[in-house]
């Protein structure tokens, strides 16, 4: 659940965000603490693989969005845990 | 003061990487805190980026190298062995060296009618058309009985046959045995020469460990050394298409 890459389009998946914006949305949502060259290394290889673009900014601080792509693969990756958690819930319940 | 570590340690990203995402980071870097664990996070950040940034030539050459001298190493390892059958002469002289009484007697000992005689006893090197040896038999031989010196007075005969000649174990052995005969015969005959001109002995020479079958493993560093070098050659052409293939960043 901590793959930094799954995290970064969880935080894009509301809206356009620059690097320190992910790192604050990251933390509340799912209590990680991103350091910066995680973060950059999870933003190098989704742009890469074509499922966040970086956007156009006058500032050092450049937002990214999340892809059709990448919003197809958030949604693939949800859908493969969805099952194991239903599974780990209920058997933690029945425990 | 942490920042301006952290500055220096994004020296170590890839010059691509520095030049698209560099600003980004290095703002990021001094909103996120003054903290060992940016410094770190951000080390561990550029190493991973070195590793993974096959674009580099030299990545591409290492690992294309090493493969080379992996592969030459197990083709090695995987060779059968080659049989080989092994004895050790042993010189009785009072010459302090070898010379020339060493030279004298392997002359005399395996010389081309003493060899021609073994090929025919043993049928060596036999043409594929019948049971005669190939014109080139007595060349072969020679080329596969190999006199190592162990110490001044100690010589090891080895018969190697190469792969296409080589019979079974037991017939190699045999023929070591006939040389190492060949060898005691010819302190026979160098006695009766010697005899007649009346000069000084040579010497004499014995077989000090009968002849025996060795396991005769390949040398692996040529193996390794040709692959090391194909490797890297292969490595470069590969880090050649890669930058011309490679999007610019």
């Amino acid at each position: 659940m901590s793959d930094p890459t799954l995290l970064v389009l969880a935080s894009l998946a509301d809206g356009d965000k620059h690097g320190y914006a992910m790192m604050v949305d990251i933390r509340e949502f799912a209590g990680v603490d991103l350091g910066p060259g995680t973060l950059y290394g999870a933003i190098t290889r989704l742009e890469a693989r074509g499922f966040i673009k970086g956007l156009s900014s006058s500032d050092r601080r450049r937002p990214y969005r999340l892809t059709a792509a990448g919003r197809a693969h958030l949604e693939a990756q949800i859908a493969a845990l969805e099952p194991i958690v239903r599974a780990g819930t209920r058997r933690l319940r029945r425990a | 003061m942490k920042h301006r570590l952290a500055r220096l340690v994004m020296r170590l990203y890839p010059p691509w990487w520095r030049t698209r995402y560099g600003a980004e980071l290095q703002a990021l870097v001094e909103d996120s805190g003054d903290t060992w664990r940016t410094v770190a996070d951000v080390t561990k950040g550029a190493l991973i980026m070195q590793l993974s940034d096959w674009t580099r030539p030299a990545y591409a050459v290492l690992a294309c190298a090493l493969l080379g001298a992996g592969t030459g190493a197990i083709l090695v390892a995987v060779a059968p062995p080659r049989q080989a059958s092994v004895f050790t002469i042993e010189f009785e002289s009072p010459s302090p060296s070898l010379e020339p009484s060493g030279r004298e007697f392997a002359w005399k000992a395996f010389s081309d009618a003493n060899l021609e005689r073994v090929i025919g006893q043993f049928g060596l090197y036999r043409g594929a058309d019948g049971p005669q040896p190939t014109p080139d038999a007595l060349t072969l031989f020679r080329q596969d009985i190999a006199l190592n010196i162990i110490t001044p007075k100690t010589v090891e005969v080895s018969y190697r046959p190469d792969a296409a000649a080589a019979g079974d174990g037991g017939r190699n052995l045999k023929v070591a045995e006939q040389l190492a005969a060949l060898v005691v015969e010819a302190n026979l005959l160098i006695a009766e020469e010697h005899a007649k001109v009346g000069g000084p002995t040579p010497g004499r020479v014995g077989v000090k460990d009968r002849p025996r079958q060795v396991a005769d493993r390949p040398n692996a560093l040529p193996a390794i050394a040709v692959g090391l070098a194909a490797g890297a050659v292969a490595g470069l052409m590969v880090a050649a298409l890669r930058r011309r293939r490679a999007p610019a960043p």
